[in-house]
């Protein structure tokens, strides 16, 4: 018990002393002990990166997981301790809808065909990306975390200690100067006090005793100086070199960022290398697909015209022009891609309503027509150019229907 | 008067006509009046429609979330479209990513190994970023526009139609059924040109539909030239992050001499001097932690293709003989295996082999 409460007693002792030197150096009223240049250099230096590194971690882990609620749930997965289940990526998804539309729609048909091969690529991608955002994460993301949960925890806590060795410093400092001051005054007060005749005797002990006491609180207050100096020192080292330790830490995070960008090549050239094998596929395929598509659309328009009865054709009358119109602008824009297979940049549109050029840069347009349009760089992305013959001009995205 | 007439006549004779299908509607579904079923061809064709706006939207919806995958930004451009107007451009992942890498690199210093690379890293990162942009807006403009309006306009018009028919198809039963039930000859003679009349009518609306559906083969083409612009978007992007990503590569290719000079400063620092004089024991272990972490030797770095160095973090005692027991603080050297739980590891300290958990590591070169 008397041990608890003597140390107890002693910490409030300290702890108060702290608050009292800190609060008084608030108030300009005691003076502070300044690091050197160098370590406060090496102090911004290490807030620096730990405030950077922290940015890069979180705008990382964004960037392989853009999906906030996926985020939240891995992050509960890990405080729990648990596996985070194996999550299906976006092209995943996008793949096998992509195949089970094929298997519905006609896997023998051209665009069934080609949604089966599509499907395969992005399978592929979405497994590659799978890949990417586990290497990027092991290689990357656990370094700078262990870095910010252990060396740089280990750090913060040593700069605390130093804070608090200062001002253990700086408190005694204060007391000393207080010390030696009282001490002065005392001696003073005893050269004085022998002038005084008829209390000679009593006022020569008294002044006596005091500066002896005096001079015991000096003495006292110099040695607990000493010692605060050399745990103050003490600290100081241990934290320099923990901060001198942040360029090793640099360094682990240039590999470790070598690492990332060396799996995020992988990444793009395993879908690159995907995607040229699906262009290949679709580009063999191409021949094939594009006659039998034609003939296919063609046919099956003329019979039903020629089989339309006298009497159900004048009733007709107002809807088959809709039904016409349908045909016409995929059939033209067939021929037009077989006779004259389209400019690189340029393509076919059809026009979906009317439009009226609000200035001369614009291209007015009807309706139903079709048109040539491409883009320019730097345009505004809600605009593209349009030609029609000779006439040339602004047209917006929205009122068109782009073909080839 | 006559206007008020008129409209009490016309409202009267809809009444009846909906009452009418209404009946008729019943009838079928209780089992007591027949049922003019479509020809198997226009069936087909129904089905066909209908299997092709089903997938047309899954296929549009989950390319939505591959080229977003944030659905709050998501639902931020679908109200930006209702409103009618333009959505902010917003800096991407990417950009964003390699903003913060530039700005770290400058404020750690362009001059030293780390800050040069995060720069360099950045800037790449931005291009990504703006690849992926022309991603978006590509794929946006040749794939998903092109379904959106597919979904929204043509197979509208098919639904409307499809509708119609049902109508006619319902009118055309109801009269059956009235002639069949007609006595009088003056009721039949008028039952039967009115069966006649909505005969007609279902005739010629079951021919627009079917014209209608036959569209679907004209739709399939042209969703496949789309389906091939989104692969050729895809393949640009692709293409543009790969070489991106090469070049940078061969930027960062001097790695190796900015090793060996971050090595030679490491080496400078006096650690083994002060240790020894000044440091206590607790100090000697965080200090010790920090020092083990410093670079290995440049070969190692060299020589190790597809294996790396790995410190241990904490102790781990082996769960079977695949396993490989660890002691805190110690180097061993990794490697994955295909076809390996992604939490594994294969690890090897001189003779021993064995799997490890990857969080009880921190890899290191």
């Amino acid at each position: 018990m008397d041990f608890n409460m003597k140390k107890l007693a002693s910490d409030a002792g300290i702890f108060f002393t702290r608050a009292v030197q800190f609060t008084e150096e608030k108030f300009g009223q005691a003076e502070k002990t300044e690091l050197d240049a160098h370590f406060e250099n090496l102090l911004a230096r290490a807030d620096s990166t730990k405030n950077w590194t922290e940015r890069i971690l979180r705008q990382t882990e964004v960037l392989l997981q853009p999906n906030p609620s996926a985020r939240v749930e891995e992050f509960l997965y890990e405080k729990l301790d648990r596996k985070v289940p194996s999550r299906v990526t976006n092209g995943e998804l996008l793949a096998q809808y992509m195949a089970e539309a094929a298997s519905e729609l006609g896997p023998n048909t051209p665009y069934g065909k080609t949604l089966m091969k599509v499907s395969e690529a992005e399978k592929r991608l979405g497994a590659a990306e799978r890949d990417f955002i586990h290497t990027a994460s092991l290689s990357f993301l656990t370094p700078l975390r262990n870095f910010l949960e252990g060396d740089w925890k280990t750090i913060s806590k040593e700069r605390r200690l130093l804070q608090n060795r200062r001002l253990d410093l700086d408190a005694c400092k204060a007391r000393l100067k207080k010390a030696k001051a009282a001490e002065a005054k005392a001696t003073c007060e005893g050269d004085t006090v022998p002038d005084f005749q008829e209390t000679r005797p009593r006022n020569y002990i008294l002044s006596a005793s005091a500066s002896a006491l005096w001079n015991d609180e000096v003495d006292k207050a110099e040695q607990e100086l000493r010692a605060a100096q050399t745990e103050f020192d003490r600290q100081a080292e241990v934290t320099r070199l923990l901060l001198e330790g942040i360029s090793s830490a640099h360094v682990n995070h240039l590999r470790c960022l070598h690492e990332f960008v060396k799996s995020q090549t992988t990444y793009y050239a395993q879908c690159y290398r995907h995607m040229l094998d699906l262009q290949k596929q679709l580009g063999s395929s191409q021949g094939a697909i594009f006659p039998g598509t034609f003939v296919g659309t063609t046919e099956p328009a003329s019979p039903p015209l020629s089989s339309t009865s006298p009497t159900t054709t004048a009733a007709t009358m107002p809807v088959v022009p809709t039904g016409a119109g349908l045909a016409p602008p995929e059939e033209a824009a067939l021929c037009l891609e077989e006779v004259a297979p389209p400019a690189s940049g340029t393509r076919k549109a059809r026009v979906l309503y009317d439009y009226e050029a609000a200035d001369s840069s614009e291209l007015a347009l009807l309706a139903d027509e079709l048109i040539t349009v491409y883009s320019l760089p730097g345009m505004d992305p809600d605009w593209l150019i349009g030609e029609r013959g000779n006439k040339k001009g602004k047209v917006p995205v929205t009122y068109l229907e782009l073909l080839s | 008067m006559n206007i008020m007439d008129f409209n009490v006549k016309k409202l009267a004779a809809d009444a009846g006509t909906f009452l009418s299908r209404a009946v008729q509607f019943t009838e079928e579904k209780l089992g007591q009046a027949e049922k003019t079923e479509l020809d198997a061809h226009l069936e087909n064709l129904l089905s066909k429609a209908e299997c092709t706006k089903v997938w047309t939207e899954k296929i549009m919806k989950q390319t939505e979330v591959l080229l977003q995958p944030n659905p709050n930004a998501r639902i931020e451009e679908f109200v930006y479209e209702k409103l009618d107007r333009k959505a902010p451009s917003r800096i991407n992942n990417p950009e964003l990513l390699g903003q913060y890498m530039i700005d770290a690199g400058t404020e750690f210093g362009p001059g030293t190994a780390y800050g040069n690379a995060l720069i360099k890293c950045g800037e790449t990162q931005k291009r990504i970023g703006t690849a992926d942009r022309e991603l978006i807006q590509t794929s946006a403009l040749n794939f998903l526009t092109p379904l959106r309006n597919f979904i929204e306009g043509d197979y509208k018009t098919i639904a409307k139609e499809r509708k119609l028919l049902q109508n006619k198809r319902l009118d055309l039963d109801a009269a059956k059924t009235r002639l069949k039930k007609a006595k009088a000859a003056e009721t039949k003679s008028s039952s039967e040109q009115e069966l006649r009349i909505t005969q007609s009518e279902f005739d010629r609306q079951a021919e627009i539909t079917r014209l209608l559906l036959e569209g679907i083969s004209s739709t399939h083409a042209h969703h496949l030239r789309c389906l091939n612009d989104f692969v050729e978007a895809q393949m640009t992007y692709y293409a543009q992050c790969y070489q991106y990503m090469l070049d940078l590569q061969k930027q960062l290719g001097s790695f190796p001499s900015n090793y060996v000079s971050n090595n030679n400063q490491t080496s400078g620092t006096p650690v083994p001097y002060t240790l020894s004089n000044t440091i206590g024991p607790s100090a000697v272990a965080s200090t010790g932690s920090l020092v083990i972490t410093c670079p290995p030797n440049l070969s190692d770095l060299k020589d190790s293709s597809s294996t790396r160095k790995a410190r241990v973090l904490y102790d781990y005692d082996a769960a079977n003989s695949t396993e490989l027991s660890l002691l805190a603080d110690e180097v061993i050297t990794v490697f994955s295996v295909v076809g390996m739980d992604s939490d594994w590891l294969m690890g090897e300290r001189g003779n021993q082999k064995g799997k490890v958990p990857i969080t009880y590591l921190e890899l290191l070169n």
